[in-house]
């Protein structure tokens, strides 16, 4: 047992720790978001650079915040990068971003993913739960968009493939690994668990109704309200779990739906 | 096999119930089957507390919104959508108290069912390891935590591996000055994990720590803990000491049985004594009577004079002897030394007048002596005495044939060693620790040779009065040797 063999004093483990290689990252990618946002370059390279910057600095950050090499962090910011490029050169090379969980899967299997939640044993109790779960979430919002907004279910599945390949290899992937896997234990190492989910939930939920994808009020609106439940629903099940993979299905079944819809 | 519990199905059979109600009539956000949404809010409040309030206010909230903001986006916030949502708001706020009451009453209902545990466990009469492992799982089971240990300033120690509190560690630290640490996060595991160390307060001050690891420690938690290590911290000095107690109790019990039976088995013994005494008081005396009459009545040759003289001389000896023994006895009992008069004494000398003594012995009896041993510092009638008692009786519970050994020889540089050696029937191993109690006689010696159990006690006041120690060695069917020492007079 830890407290009969440590002073109180060795517990001490600041909220910065890790940071020195991630500050560094962070820094990078904010400069490469500010810089794709701000319209200094051709759309393709800033949509590029975008994509690496966002998810790619959530990914890597998430993995130096971890303790995790740089060359993981590099190779997570390629890898997303490569696949936008490869979306805007054919709507097929959306399947690149599948490159990204395939990576990671591989990182996980390997057990270095275990600080992020991610590794042996699997919980396919608990991820069964998230699947339902996400159904449920996705049912809601179905619901709700259909009589509300006006929403239908019919898409062209070529473009469904192409967004439910970037949901998966970019969006859902960085969110989890960001938000839950190191946001939320990095806060829960200081604070109660409802506190820290709270912070957690609020930053994902931020950076939803930040997203220039977010065009109108009612887009934030609605990213706003069910990416806060989702972001409390995927905490309570990696709490519950001790893993990121029941809120990954969640949010990526979630997410499935969400691309099924267009405006009727 | 695992209990699933059947709240969460009730619950939600309540919320789909009544969606289904308010979506059969027209979805209309004012429709009077809201009010039942109070149904699952109470049931889900009192069976799991605040949070079964708040997953059932949470299941209103998201089953009343495609309800509600239809209406919103398509009239605005009219009165009838503004009383739905103040009707919502009240049904959550009630939940929520109804929740935290049910959470406050069931977590005092656990509190005291654990403090009432405790006082059971350890007022049962087990030792203080057995208590304190037994408590560690009871708290382990009781408040829900991932692990825990107990720590005794006298370093007892309960813990999941038997690791004990190393100096400095927390536990130690706690367990020292009495001041509660919790602690956010040990950062040992994967998963965030509370450490909670309070002291164990008995009525000087902290007596040891109770260490917990949990998911959570929350403010309620924490006080608890406090309390909960001021009660075991009580209740563990209570149990120390009423098993001090019973300890003392016990032992007390046990010493009394022992002095019981020691003064049943001296009373015994005198009893034994008295008998035996009289027999030996009575024969001499029977001979002097006896012999006395026959001098005094009839007339016999000179010759047969002498030989009756002499038998009474004799057996007036042998009663001196024995009013002397028991004169000696009465003196040691009531605490009194032996009066010594002290002088040089040869020991070859001292052992040939004792061999003179018993030369009816004839070649039975073997005199050893070491050569320039040296004067003893000691009494000549006591030596004498000691000497006398010891060749007696190894003659007198030897066989016939069996040779008997008198030797002295060089102890040290500063005594001399007698021993006297038989080939008799030898003692048990049971009874050599007795055999100079007074009174004492072994089995089987009083049908063997007449004695009064008085002779080997007397012998060893004397040479302990002397300063000397006396030990006894022997083995059944080979024989007896006591050997007794002598200081040496000073060069």
């Amino acid at each position: 047992m830890w407290a009969l063999r440590h002073a109180a004093a060795t517990a001490a483990v600041p909220f910065s720790a890790g940071w020195s290689e991630a500050r560094v990252v962070t820094a990078a990618c904010a400069a490469g978001g500010i810089l794709a946002a701000g319209g200094v370059m051709p759309p393709e390279a800033a949509a590029v650079v975008g994509v690496a910057a966002v998810h790619g600095g959530l990914l890597a950050v998430a993995l130096l915040w971890n303790g995790g090499p740089v060359a993981e962090a590099g190779v997570a910011i390629a890898l997303l990068a490569l696949a936008r490029g490869l979306t805007a050169l054919h709507p097929a090379g959306a399947v690149a971003y599948l490159a990204v969980p395939a990576w990671l899967g591989h990182l996980a299997l390997a057990g270095r993913l275990l600080h992020l939640g991610l590794g042996r044993p699997w919980p396919w109790g608990p991820v069964g739960i998230g699947a339902l779960a996400g159904v449920a979430l996705a049912l809601h919002l179905v619901a709700c968009a259909s009589r509300t907004l006006g929403y239908a279910i019919g898409v062209d599945p070529d473009v469904f493939l192409t967004a439910f390949a970037y949901d998966l290899g970019a969006n859902v992937v960085s969110a989890e690994l960001f938000f839950r896997g190191a946001l939320l234990h990095h806060l829960w190492r200081r604070w109660s668990f409802g506190l820290a989910l709270a912070g957690a939930s609020a930053a994902a939920a931020l950076r939803y109704c930040l997203d220039p994808f977010a065009a109108t009020t009612e887009l934030r609106v609605g990213a706003a309200v069910y990416m806060t439940m989702l972001a409390i629903l995927n905490g309570v099940l990696c709490r519950w779990s001790g893993s990121l993979l029941p809120g990954l299905v969640a949010a990526a079944i979630f997410f499935a739906c969400y691309r099924l819809l267009a405006r009727g | 096999m695992t209990r699933v519990s059947a709240l969460p199905v009730v619950v939600a059979a309540l919320l789909a119930v009544v969606t289904a109600g308010i979506a059969l009539d027209d979805a209309d956000p004012a429709s009077p089957l809201r009010h039942l949404f109070v149904l699952p809010i109470v049931v889900g409040a009192l069976a799991s507390g605040l949070r079964g309030a708040v997953l059932a206010g949470t299941g209103v909230v998201v089953l009343f919104a495609p309800v509600v903001l239809p209406d919103v986006e398509r009239h605005g916030l009219t009165a009838e959508v503004a009383e739905a949502l103040v009707t919502l708001v009240l049904l959550l706020v009630l939940g929520g108290i109804v929740g935290a009451l049910r959470t406050q009453t069931r977590r005092q209902s656990e509190r005291l069912a654990l403090l009432l545990a405790v006082h059971q466990l350890l007022a049962r009469d087990d030792a203080i390891e057995v208590l304190l492992r037994r408590l560690r799982a009871l708290l382990l089971a009781r408040l829900g935590i991932r692990d825990a240990a107990l720590v005794l300033e006298d370093g007892a120690c309960a813990s999941a591996t038997g690791e004990r509190a190393q100096p400095g560690s927390l536990a130690a630290e706690v367990a020292r000055t009495g001041r509660p640490v919790f602690l956010a996060d040990s950062g040992e595991r994967a998963l965030p994990c509370r450490v909670g160390a309070v002291a164990l307060i008995g009525a000087g001050g902290p007596v040891g720590a109770l260490i917990v690891e949990a998911d959570e420690l929350c403010a309620a938690d924490r006080a608890d803990l406090v309390t909960l290590g001021a009660y075991v911290g009580l209740a563990l000095e209570n149990a120390r000491l009423a098993a001090r107690q019973r300890r003392a109790a016990e032992e007390l019990d046990a010493r009394v049985a022992e002095a019981t039976h020691h003064l049943q088995e001296i009373d015994r013994a005198k009893s034994t004594f008295v008998a035996i005494a009289s027999h030996e008081l009575r024969t001499p005396l029977t001979a002097l009577l006896g012999f006395g009459e026959l001098l005094a009545t009839r007339q016999f040759p000179v010759g047969e004079v002498h030989r009756l003289a002499g038998i009474v001389h004799r057996e007036t000896q042998r009663l001196v002897r024995l009013v002397d023994d028991l004169l000696d006895l009465s003196r040691l009992e009531r605490g009194a030394a032996p009066t010594l008069r002290r002088t040089a004494l040869c020991p070859a000398r001292v052992i040939e007048g004792v061999a003179e003594l018993f030369r009816h012995a004839g070649p039975r009896l073997v005199v050893e002596c070491a050569p320039a041993i040296g004067d003893v510092d000691a009494d000549p009638d006591a030596v004498d005495r000691i000497l006398k008692n010891l060749v007696s009786n190894a003659l007198k519970y030897s066989p016939a044939t069996a040779p008997v050994h008198v030797i002295a020889h060089h102890d040290g540089p500063r005594h001399v060693r007698f021993s006297v050696e038989d080939g008799g029937p030898g003692i048990e191993a049971a009874a050599l620790p007795h055999v100079f109690e007074p009174y004492y006689r072994a089995p089987g010696a009083a049908g063997a040779a007449p004695g009064s159990g008085l002779g080997l006690a007397v012998v060893k006041a004397l040479v302990e009065a002397h300063g000397g120690d006396i030990d006894v060695a022997s083995e059944v069917g080979r024989g007896t040797r006591i050997s007794f020492t002598l200081p040496r007079t000073a060069a």
